[in-house]
């Protein structure tokens, strides 16, 4: 079983997201003005979704897959932050 | 000029009877994937075929974590992190893999492109942001590590397919204002040197700066973002890679376009 998401944590909340999940999800950097955000999307085990709510980890959360998760984002005023070579 | 002979085909399919695989009949070092062939497909577990997405929610059944390497060579790509996988989607009679631009990406293990200084990646792709992405890369930058390419867009309106070993070649090929899909080309060969970029068959661009000598290296291969979706992430569609460890001459240029076009949907 899966939840789709696209689950946005805070900065300060990032190592405790891994740490419930994996060190392999939010590792995508997000701002939105000087805040910085980091965000996973997609099909997440639901006791990884379970976990992130119960600890009150999420900054937001969208589950409507009929929005383009980069769209929905970028609604809410959060840009994908893009390094270069 | 180092142009290499081949410019708009005037065809929209791929001559009957070819297949990619005859371009690593000589052992050839390189990949083929064809999301479209549904016996290479998997979900994240690595063995249950992925179900193609039509309508609806995307489900765990419509993820990908294993792309079966056609060539031969035994490279398949994965993903092992579920919300990292993409999804295989069936619209308007193409399969293609849907790359979220958050985090989705599939990589290789190492593959050893060592035995030759000479680069052919042909890719069937679309674009749905004008911002710097990955569609195939090899190491985790190409930017630094010698040896490596990547193929994909910049910001603005551009595909670009950098190489490098010493110093780095960026070509690009500019006025393709997403959404676009296309049919793009890199093709190098570092001693010549000459590093061109195709796109929909003809020749856009083609350089002879060059990025330094010596071979590629042995990497791994990137599709959809950089070092395993951890940057540059695609916002779009991947429909057919193959990726040759060699030059390819014109008619092998033709005659892959010619197909990857068919597997996109563009004509050439």
């Amino acid at each position: 079983m899966s939840v789709f998401a696209t689950i946005v944590v805070s900065n300060s909340n990032k190592v405790e997201a891994q740490a419930l999940t994996s060190l392999d999800m939010f590792t995508t950097e997000f701002k939105k003005g000087l805040r910085k955000y980091w965000v996973s999307s997609g099909n997440f085990p639901q006791d990884y979704y379970d976990a992130l709510i119960d600890n009150d980890l999420v900054y937001l959360s969208l589950t409507d897959q009929n929005v383009k998760p980069t769209s929905g984002l970028f609604d809410l005023g959060l840009s994908k932050v893009i390094t270069e070579d | 000029m180092y142009g290499l002979g081949v410019n708009r085909l005037g065809v929209t399919n791929a001559p009957s009877g070819f297949s990619p695989l005859s371009l690593f009949a000589n052992g050839e070092q390189g990949v083929w994937y064809d999301p479209s062939d549904l016996t290479t497909v998997f979900q994240q577990d690595g063995t249950t075929a992925t179900i193609p997405w039509t309508s609806g929610d995307i489900l765990d059944a419509n993820r990908v974590g294993k792309l079966v390497d056609k060539s031969g060579n035994g490279k398949d790509a994965l993903q092992t992190t579920l919300s990292k996988c993409p999804a295989l989607k069936y619209v308007g009679g193409l399969y293609y893999l849907e790359f979220d631009g958050i985090d989705d990406g599939l990589q290789t293990a190492s593959i050893d492109f060592s035995s030759s200084d000479a680069m052919s990646v042909f890719t069937g792709v679309r674009k749905e942001a004008d911002e710097t992405s990955v569609v195939a890369e090899i190491s985790d930058n190409a930017g630094t590590n010698a040896g490596s390419f990547r193929l994909g867009s910049i910001s603005g309106d551009k595909w670009r397919y950098s190489v490098r070993n010493t110093s780095t070649v960026n070509i690009n090929a500019n006025s393709y204002t997403a959404p676009q899909t296309n049919v793009v080309t890199g093709l190098n060969d570092f001693s010549d040197p000459v590093t061109t970029i195709r796109v929909d068959g003809a020749e856009i661009a083609t350089s002879a700066n060059s990025p330094g000598t010596g071979n590629f290296g042995d990497h791994a291969l990137n599709l959809g973002a950089r070092g395993n979706g951890s940057s540059l992430h695609l916002d779009g569609r991947i429909y057919s890679v193959v990726v040759r460890n060699v030059l390819s001459n014109a008619n092998d240029i033709a005659l892959t376009e010619a197909y990857v076009a068919t597997k996109t949907g563009v004509t050439i």
